[in-house]
C-alpha cells in the first residue's frame, strides 16, 4: 500500500512493512519530490465539522480559544497546507499507525504561537491529505 | 477481447445495473468469448469489492493500459476467490469522505482507542475496504487533552449526522 509514497530517507518506515514484504526503497530526485509534493486539507473539516454549531468534539472551543472562527476556514486550510509541505520535506514527521489504509504521519502544526500535532495520510506521487486536524498539543 | 484486457463498461443495460454496474466501471477480462466475455468489475469506492459478471463485448471498451505481470500473476493465484464473486451485487457507497458521522455501537475494538458509542468523527479517506472506513474520532477535552483516535469502523456501526 505504499507503493510510490515518498519519505525523507532518515525518516522511512522500518521494513518488513507486512509478510511477505518484497518492497524496495528506491531514490528520487530532490527536486523532483519538492516539484510534486502536495497537502492537501479540505475545507469541510473546518466549515462543516470543526465550527459546526452542534459542537462536536470539543474542537470548536478549542479553536475559538485561539482566536479563529468559521469566516477563518480559507485562512486555516492554506496555513495547515503550507506548513505540512514545509514539514514533510524536511522530514520533520512522527510515523503513526501503517494499516490496510496506508502510512499516516502526525506533522507539528502552528498557529497563534500554539504548536500541536496535525494528522495526514501519505498517498503515491508526493500527496498528503489531512485526516485529523487536531492531534494533541506538543509540549 | 483478450484474457487479463482491462475493459471499461460504455453501456449500461437494465440487467447489469441490478448487479450495481454503473457506466465507467472498470474491470477484468476473465474468459473471453466471441460475443460475451465474463469479466471481474472492481468497485471505485470499495478497495476489497468485485463482482464477476458476463457482459457483451460490445458493451465494453479495451483500455489501452496493460496490467503489469505481477498483477496478472496475483489474479490468477486469487482466480478462484474472484470467481466467486459470480453475478453478486455491488453493494452503495454507504459514506463518503469528510462525512460527519456518529458512532451507533460499542465494540472492544474501538474502545481500546478510547473511541466510544456516541463519539462524532469525519470519515478520514475515500475509500472503504469490506465496508470498513477510517474515520478521525479524536475529541478535544476541557484541558486540551485529546482523546480518541482515527480507526477504522464498519459501516453498520456509524450513521451520518446531517450539517
Amino acid at each position: 500500500m505504499l507503493s510510490g509514497c515518498y519519505f525523507v530517507k532518515r525518516n522511512i518506515p522500518k521494513q518488513p512493512l507486512h509478510p511477505n514484504c518484497h518492497c524496495k526503497v528506491k531514490n528520487i530526485n530532490t527536486g523532483k519530490a519538492k516539484q510534486k509534493i502536495k497537502a492537501m486539507c479540505d475545507i469541510s473539516k473546518f466549515t462543516d465539522y470543526i465550527f459546526s454549531q452542534k459542537q462536536l468534539n470539543g474542537k470548536k472551543t478549542l479553536f475559538e480559544s485561539w482566536g479563529y472562527t468559521i469566516h477563518d476556514s480559507q485562512y486555516l486550510v492554506t496555513e495547515y497546507e503550507s506548513q505540512a509541505v514545509q514539514q514533510y520535506l524536511s522530514g520533520n514527521y512522527v510515523l503513526k499507525n501503517l494499516d490496510k489504509y496506508g502510512q499516516r504521519i502526525a506533522i507539528p502544526t502552528t498557529l497563534n504561537g500554539h504548536t500541536f500535532y496535525s494528522g495526514w495520510m501519505i498517498y503515491p506521487e508526493g500527496l498528503i491529505k489531512n485526516t485529523t486536524t487536531f492531534g494533541g498539543k506538543i509540549k | 477481447m483478450k484474457k487479463f484486457d482491462i475493459v471499461k463498461l460504455k453501456h449500461i443495460t437494465k440487467e447489469y445495473a441490478m448487479y450495481g454496474l454503473y457506466e465507467g466501471i472498470h474491470g477484468v477480462v476473465l474468459e473471453p468469448d466471441s460475443k460475451e466475455s465474463k469479466v471481474i468489475f472492481i468497485s471505485d469506492y470499495d478497495l476489497e469489492e468485485s463482482t464477476y459478471i458476463t457482459v457483451y463485448n460490445n458493451h465494453l471498451e479495451v483500455e489501452k493500459e496493460k496490467l503489469p505481470q505481477s498483477i496478472i500473476e496475483e489474479i490468477q493465484k486469487n482466480l478462484k476467490r474472484l470467481q466467486c464473486q459470480d453475478n453478486k451485487k455491488l453493494q452503495d457507497r454507504e459514506f463518503f469522505e469528510n462525512d460527519v458521522v456518529e458512532l451507533i455501537k460499542d465494540d472492544e475494538k474501538y474502545k481500546t482507542h478510547g473511541v466510544t458509542k456516541g463519539m462524532i468523527g469525519i470519515v478520514a479517506y475515500p475509500y472503504s475496504i469490506n465496508h470498513e472506513y477510517l474515520v478521525d474520532f479524536s475529541t478535544v477535552l476541557e484541558d486540551e487533552s485529546v482523546v480518541g483516535d482515527c480507526i477504522s469502523v464498519h459501516a453498520s456501526d456509524i450513521k451520518k449526522i446531517e450539517k
